[in-house]
């Protein structure tokens, strides 16, 4: 009875023991594979847009334990360097490829990733030339409903013009024609200019001038990107010409919240880094998507711009 | 060693503590060791994952300027204009773009551009601006190099020919050339001292940076550079970040890769590294250790102590107490089990003092008895020797019939009185028989006829003493009417079948079944003397002596009854002088414990002077009783006795 006890104490001091060792020394094991690596090019770094979108993109990857690599150019031109770019991370063996094209009509290497099987995946710019998911928001719905908000402002009449990015860029010529296809709709209102090449780039200050010259009856201007709007904004200010833009950023939401700017057409640049990244590691791990995935707009003017601001926070 | 309580008791709460606080401090070590370790790995993998993300960063800003280098049309343009013009200037107009490209990150030691065709270099460094007739070798690698690779590469530095350089290629993107290639270079040192320098430490046993091929592209020890990473046994590259512990004393590895660059750094360190000043710690805990045992020592003493002062006490006293020293007592000084044990201990030992006592006083009381039974002893005979004076003193007047009677009285009060269990032979008992008979006469008056058929053999046979007297006197008073007829009483002694019979034989009224019966089964009532001594008192002490063999039956018809005792025969001669009732005494003492107790009952004299007894008896087959105390009393009776010796013979019984 009592070796027996002695025993069963031994026994619980041992197993305490070796629990307590066991706790203390545990040896881990290396994982058996890489993770999943999205490689991504965006158009630039340079705007906020761009960095809400990175943001957004990093925040998924992390949810999702894949690894990024984000190449972004000089500038929303530089077509060459981004498809240069393109073929390298190709050539680096990333699992997928998203890319917001500069050039929506000339994506050569994708023909490189389809050898290597990296599926390739536009958001924020549809890529025309190959047939390819797109995650972002409707362009022409978005050129559409701010020519629509735009209109209301103007009590629908005047003449009003267009400040475009790069027509080669999907997304700025399907705003365009959203816009145009609005205003043809309204028999007081016409456009009187349409200057393309500005993607997320200011115009010039004397180019402004002599647009302005140009037209003196102008009453509105549409900027396909918030950048282009703000520096729109300022140099016409006093003159009483209403500016709309697209893409959320700080900037251009204050700007709406006091009345300088007259409409914002919401795109959410977080979102769409972020619902790509999904939408990526959603088919790597074998569920189906839609083949687009696209993105609510909002539409925002004075009345509900500090509403939209509250609620993002 | 552990003879004692207390050393038992110190023992055990010194184990305890010794126990309690090893268990404590182990687990306090490991635990700290534990937490030292999480700490360490914990920050150093922060660190280095900080580290790598920066590296990985400035790698992608030089990545971003070499491909914004190839994608440059102005550098473009120098290029073609260089082949159409072949002119030096040209080179250094590109060494100076280039060199403005260089400058604008200071991991980017320098650019070369490399154009495959006319085997050319020209580098962003001020010396030398260009190479020229590059081995046909070098120029294919470097073109295999950017057609594979965009991550960092080690290769030979050809432009300088001192040793290797770590680039990333690029293929020169403007244009339509496809041999004109941009390497963007980057010191091994500014690498080292940014992102291993610091990792180092006192601590790490080997910090490495990896590029994805394998290949050390920056080490502590630069000429490791270039070299590839060879793995140990179980310490292949790891696929992802982490920390890797190898088992319980194995190495700690950290590794951390680069999204961009595909570069790691890896980090190996020791498990007695990281615990080195744990050991500092291990020696103050040894001296808590040892401080508290010491410390526990005091209470320890004092709790054994407490347990042993009154185990001690009762201790010393049970040992007094073996002495011999009875009047000791235990001191009672706490309620616990020991306290107990002393109050029982104290308890048992006023036990044995009043046995003790009492065993005295009993003692005392026999010794008080056996001095009274002496003196009872001297009565009997002073009564003897006055009635023998009055015998002779009877004889002397004449009285010859007067003197026989007293002679005869003293004889049967002599064998009645004295109250040995003693056997003696058939024809004493006829003898003691004959003087009763003859006081019977006297006293009724009437004539009993005695006639005795004794064979010579049992004459000389034992029997209990004072056997036939009850059988005798049964017959006179119930069986014959002394007034009436003459008395008629037989007395037949025999041996048959090793069997002494005797038959008591009377010619009286004879008896009824029924009185046989109750005669044999009444109760044998204590007797004294002469009188009534029943029937049951004969056949009990027969059945004590002898057991089965012992009886005693009745027969009877109209006229007489006869009594018949049997019992084993035993000669007188057969025993040993000096111990008459030795052997019988001894056969019958097994039969029954009675017996001995009756023996007892009977015997406080005769154990005091049994000696005396037996030597008498063997002399003289008269019961006298003697002792030392009554010596000259003895010494007076004795010529008297001689004379009623020779008397009795002269009776002829």
């Amino acid at each position: 009875m009592k070796k027996r006890t002695t025993a069963a104490g031994g026994l619980i001091l041992c197993t305490c023991i070796a629990m307590l060792c066991g706790c203390i020394y545990n040896t881990e094991t290396p994982a058996a594979k890489e993770p999943f690596t999205i490689g991504v090019v965006t158009k630039s770094r340079s705007s906020e847009y761009w960095l809400t979108v990175c943001s957004g993109m990093e925040k998924a990857a992390e949810e999702y334990g894949a690894d990024l690599v984000i190449l972004y150019p000089d500038t929303e031109e530089n077509a060459l360097l981004q498809q240069r770019m393109l073929e390298d991370l190709v050539k680096k063996n990333v699992d997928a490829l998203a890319v917001s094209p500069i050039d929506s009509t000339n994506n050569a290497y994708i023909e490189k990733a389809m050898e290597k099987d990296i599926p390739v995946y536009a958001y924020d710019t549809r890529i025309l030339d190959y047939d390819v998911p797109y995650i972002g928001i409707d362009n022409h719905k978005a050129g559409y409903e701010l020519a629509e908000a735009l209109a209301e402002k103007l009590e629908y009449e005047g003449k009003v013009g267009i400040v475009t990015g790069e027509l080669n860029q999907d997304s700025h010529e399907q705003r365009l024609q959203g816009f145009r296809d609005y205003i043809k709709e309204q028999p007081k209102m016409e456009i009187a200019f349409v200057e393309s090449g500005y993607s997320n780039k200011q115009i010039s200050d004397k180019r402004i001038r002599e647009i302005v010259s140009e037209n003196p009856e102008l009453k509105g201007i549409m900027a396909t990107s918030a950048v282009t709007g703000l520096g729109l904004m300022e140099s016409v200010k006093g003159r009483g010409i209403q500016i709309a833009s697209i893409d959320v950023q700080e900037d251009a939401i204050k700007a709406v919240s006091n009345g300088e700017m007259a409409v914002l057409a919401a795109q959410d640049g977080y979102k769409i880094g972020y619902e790509t990244v999904v939408y990526i590691m959603d088919e790597a791990n074998g569920r189906e998507r839609e083949h687009d995935e696209i993105l609510d707009i909002s539409i925002l003017t004075e009345a509900n711009a500090k509403e939209y601001k509250d609620l993002k926070k | 060693m552990l003879r004692s309580i207390r050393s038992k008791v110190l023992m055990a709460i010194i184990g305890v503590t010794l126990l309690t606080a090893s268990a404590i401090t182990l687990v306090f070590y490991m635990k700290s060791s534990v937490l030292i370790e999480e700490n360490y790995t914990f920050n150093t993998s922060e660190r280095t994952g900080q580290l790598v993300r920066t590296m990985d960063q400035e790698l992608a800003d030089v990545y971003f300027i070499n491909t914004s280098a190839a994608c440059d049309p102005a550098l473009e343009a120098l290029v073609n204009r260089y082949r159409e013009q072949k002119s030096d200037s040209v080179l250094e107009e590109i060494a100076s773009l280039l060199h403005e490209y260089s400058s604008r990150n200071h991991t980017l030691e320098s650019i070369y551009l490399v154009m495959g065709e006319e085997r050319l270099a020209v580098t962003s460094q001020d010396y030398p601006l260009y190479r020229k007739n590059i081995p046909e070798e070098t120029v294919a690698q470097v073109g295999m190099l950017a057609e594979e690779y965009v991550t960092p590469v080690v290769q030979e530095d050809f432009v300088h020919s001192s040793g290797r350089v770590i680039t990333l290629p690029q293929i020169m993107t403007a244009g339509s050339f496809e041999d004109v290639y941009l390497l963007a270079n980057i010191n091994e040192r500014t690498l080292y001292y940014d992102y291993l320098d610091g990792l180092q430490g006192e601590k790490a046993s080997q910090v490495l940076l990896l590029n994805r091929q394998g290949e050390i592209i920056s080490a502590p020890d630069s000429s490791l550079v270039g070299t590839v990473y060879e793995a140990g046994e179980g310490q292949e590259l790891p696929l992802t970040d982490g920390v890797y512990k190898q088992g319980r004393s194995g190495e700690i590895r950290i590794f951390n890769r680069g999204d961009f660059s595909e570069c790691a750094i890896l980090l190996s360190v020791t498990r007695g590294e990281i615990l080195k000043e744990l050991n500092q710690m291990q020696v103050f805990l040894l001296l808590i250790l040892a401080i508290f045992l010491a410390l526990s020592l005091i209470p320890a003493k004092l709790i054994a102590g407490t347990v042993y002062r009154p185990l001690k006490k009762l201790t010393s006293a049970m040992e007094e107490v073996s002495q011999g020293e009875l009047e000791v007592r235990a001191e009672v000084v706490s309620k616990d089990e020991i306290g107990k044990l002393s109050n029982t201990f104290n308890h048992m030992l006023d036990q044995i003092e009043e046995l003790i006592q009492r065993l005295l006083e009993e003692e005392n009381q026999k010794k008080d008895a056996e001095l009274e039974a002496l003196q009872y002893q001297i009565t009997p005979h002073f009564m003897y020797n006055t009635l023998n004076s009055i015998k002779f003193a009877a004889l002397v007047k004449g009285e010859k019939e007067l003197g026989g009677l007293i002679g005869d009285f003293v004889e049967l009060l002599q064998t009645t009185i004295s109250k040995k269990g003693a056997m003696i032979t058939v024809a004493d008992e006829l003898h003691i028989l004959g003087c009763y008979l003859n006081l019977q006469s006297f006293r009724y008056g009437g004539t009993i006829k005695v006639e005795y058929e004794v064979e010579k053999e049992a004459e000389n046979c034992l029997l209990p003493r004072l056997l036939l007297q009850p059988l005798v006197e049964n017959a006179i008073l119930h069986g014959i009417d002394l007034k009436k007829e003459e008395g008629r009483i037989l007395i037949r002694a025999g041996i048959k079948d090793g069997l002494l019979r005797i038959d008591v034989t009377d010619n009286g009224r004879g008896m009824t079944e029924e009185q046989i019966h109750t005669l044999l089964n009444s109760k044998v009532k204590k007797t004294s003397g002469l009188s009534a001594i029943g029937i049951p008192n004969i056949r009990d002490r027969l059945h004590l002596y002898y057991g089965e063999k012992g009886t005693i039956t009745y027969q009877s018809g109209h006229t007489g009854t006869t009594a018949t005792v049997s019992l084993p025969a035993a000669r007188a001669a057969d025993r040993p002088p000096h111990n008459s009732a030795g052997p019988l005494w001894n056969m019958a003492e097994p039969l029954n414990d009675s017996a001995e107790k009756q023996h007892n009952e009977a015997d406080p004299l005769h154990n005091g002077v049994g000696e005396l007894h037996n030597e008498d008896e063997a002399q003289n087959n008269s019961a006298g009783v003697m002792s030392n105390e009554v010596e000259p009393l003895r010494n007076k009776a004795e010529p008297l006795r001689k004379v009623d010796k020779a008397d009795k013979s002269e009776r002829g019984v």
